[in-house]
């Protein structure tokens, strides 16, 4: 159960999670992204085609790589979200924090015509 | 060890509304995880649950049990005694009735959410602790009781969304 990570620009990381992102390997995804973060990339879109299983965990990671990217006008988006990751984003109201897109082209081409500013909402999600 | 899973009808007098269980039950945390999704999906390729759960409810329910397990995975303490899981999912017309009854030390429930919901409450940049708070979000009726050397989560799971859900992460304000 592992996550790969390819970059598509030299700013811009694509995380395919694969089946799972939880408690069980959330510590590696966090300290993966991080090394990432530390080396240049600012945008990380998080691939959750097939991925069947996004917990509590998996999901504060996530925020945990959001709070460190949105001071330096990073972002991170979800692609080709899978049903039980959308109940997920509904349950929490994620969707609020993190843009969506139907594909990783789409995510990819969404971050180059947004202007790289400081994203998050006003407040809690 | 592998889990055992099988289907069984209610006992004699257990009620009109429920029509059929599922059970598990898992001995040893070593894949447990991997156990109970195994069996999730199996039970959802039998369309075990299409009587009582849509598909939201259904991925609420395996989410649900889920966290419960990660929790015990990860806190629960069984001294030396091999920790054994047992899952039983009662389906009804309005949705199912879950039970997950284990034999570890138990803890304090209500100790352990309070924890939780000041982490949220206060904003803490923390991304640990949520899953009571998760549990309790998307289901209905949680109780954890424990007594006997058996500690006890019940909880019901509902079709469609839960109409409870809250924020469980903050983010930083813009400036």
């Amino acid at each position: 159960m592992s996550f790969v990570i390819h970059k598509a620009s030299p700013q811009t990381a694509v995380v395919r999670i694969g089946k799972a992102l939880d408690f069980r390997n959330a510590p590696d995804f966090k300290a993966s992204c991080q090394e990432h973060a530390r080396g240049g990339t600012r945008y990380f879109v998080l691939d959750f085609s097939g991925t069947g299983i996004l917990d509590s965990t998996g999901l504060g990671v996530i925020f945990s790589l959001y709070r460190q990217l949105t001071p330096v006008g990073g972002q991170v988006v979800f692609a080709s979200v899978s049903r039980p990751v959308q109940v997920v984003v509904q349950l929490t109201r994620t969707y609020k924090v993190f843009r969506q897109y139907p594909t990783v082209d789409a995510a990819i081409a969404g971050l180059d015509q947004r202007a790289p500013s400081p994203a998050g909402s006003a407040g809690a999600a | 060890m592998p889990a055992t899973a099988r289907r069984r009808r209610p006992r004699h007098g257990a009620g009109a509304e429920a029509q059929e269980a599922l059970t598990l039950r898992i001995h040893g945390l070593d894949g447990a995880v991997e156990q109970l999704h195994q069996r999730f999906d199996a039970w959802e390729a039998e369309g075990a649950f299409a009587d009582s759960l849509d598909h939201f409810g259904r991925q609420v329910l395996r989410l649900a049990v889920h966290e419960w397990l990660a929790n015990l995975v990860q806190h629960a303490s069984f001294g030396r005694r091999k920790p054994a899981v047992a899952l039983a999912v009662s389906l009804r017309d309005d949705g199912v009735q879950c039970e997950v009854e284990d034999n570890s030390a138990g803890f304090d429930f209500d100790r352990q959410l309070a924890t939780q919901e000041q982490i949220v409450g206060g904003g803490r940049a923390s991304e640990r602790g949520r899953g009571l708070l998760m549990l309790i979000a998307i289901t209905d009726d949680l109780a954890y009781t424990s007594g006997g050397g058996r500690q006890r989560l019940a909880f019901r799971v509902r079709p469609g969304a839960p109409a409870g859900t809250r924020a469980l992460f903050s983010v930083p304000k813009e400036h």
